[in-house]
């Protein structure tokens, strides 16, 4: 989904110089762990990815943090947000603080499947949307049932 | 895209088998080449620069896999690869 201001539209303005910025937010401290587990599988290709870890319960502090999050990512219209759920309260404070001019396309389902697509991914002169659809083509490719069986 | 197509069976020393690391590995080595790199194992061929599809692949210590590479530097890519998987990727 795309959310914030329309004066400010997250899937326009590609400039070939600019990394879209990434913004993490999980449930406890799911962001920063999740952050920390795909970078010991592939140590490179998080530049400017910064996570937010919800913490439990205090919205006002989670509000403070990713406002000045967003400000570390440039306030670029290109700005990606991961989230763990959508419709979570993370989730719905990330959108309020969007809301004062800022805009992003938004993702859910934060998985480190999702995380070593972002690595591998090109950021630069694209746009978020793209980004985000080839972390979730990944992430969803990533999901399967198998039956495993105990050698005789 | 070049026709040149250099193919080889590798067999996988390492403890773990192509798990995340050597598997990130493998696909920063084959993101130098500008050929195309596939890996295969039994029917299932995935994409060999992306992480997701060789781990899909979930291949496991004593197995063999399928190293196909299609372009103008597919002979160095493959040696380059096979190396690496020869030398257990750098893992006891």
């Amino acid at each position: 989904m795309t959310t914030g201001s329309p004066a400010r539209t997250a899937g326009e303005d590609t400039n070939a110089s600019f990394l879209v910025p990434v913004i993490l937010l999980g449930h406890g401290s799911t962001a920063s762990a999740l952050l920390a587990a795909a970078q010991g599988i592939c140590p490179t290709g998080f530049e400017n990815v910064h996570a937010v870890d919800a913490g439990t319960g205090d919205c006002e502090a989670l509000g403070e943090r990713l406002g000045a999050v967003v400000g570390l990512a440039g306030g670029h219209p290109q700005l990606l947000i991961m989230v763990d759920i959508v419709g979570s309260s993370p989730w719905r404070r990330c959108v309020k603080s969007l809301m004062d001019g800022h805009s992003a396309v938004v993702l859910g389902g934060l998985s480190i499947p999702m995380l070593l697509k972002l690595a591998t991914v090109e950021r630069y002169g694209t746009d978020a949307k793209s980004v985000a659809d080839a972390c979730a083509g990944s992430a969803k490719r990533a999901i399967v049932v198998s039956e495993v069986f105990a050698e005789d | 895209m070049g026709s040149n197509t250099v193919t080889g069976d590798q067999t996988i020393v390492n403890e773990l088998g192509l798990h995340a690391r050597p598997a990130s590995k493998l696909v920063a080595l084959a993101n130098k080449f500008s050929c195309e790199v596939f890996i295969a194992k039994g029917e299932t061929e995935v994409n060999g620069k992306s992480i997701l599809g060789v781990l899909m692949l979930a291949c496991p210590k004593g197995g063999t896999i399928r190293l196909r590479c299609v372009g103008e530097d597919a002979q160095e890519a493959h040696d380059a690869i096979a190396e690496l998987i020869r030398g257990g990727f750098g893992e006891a």
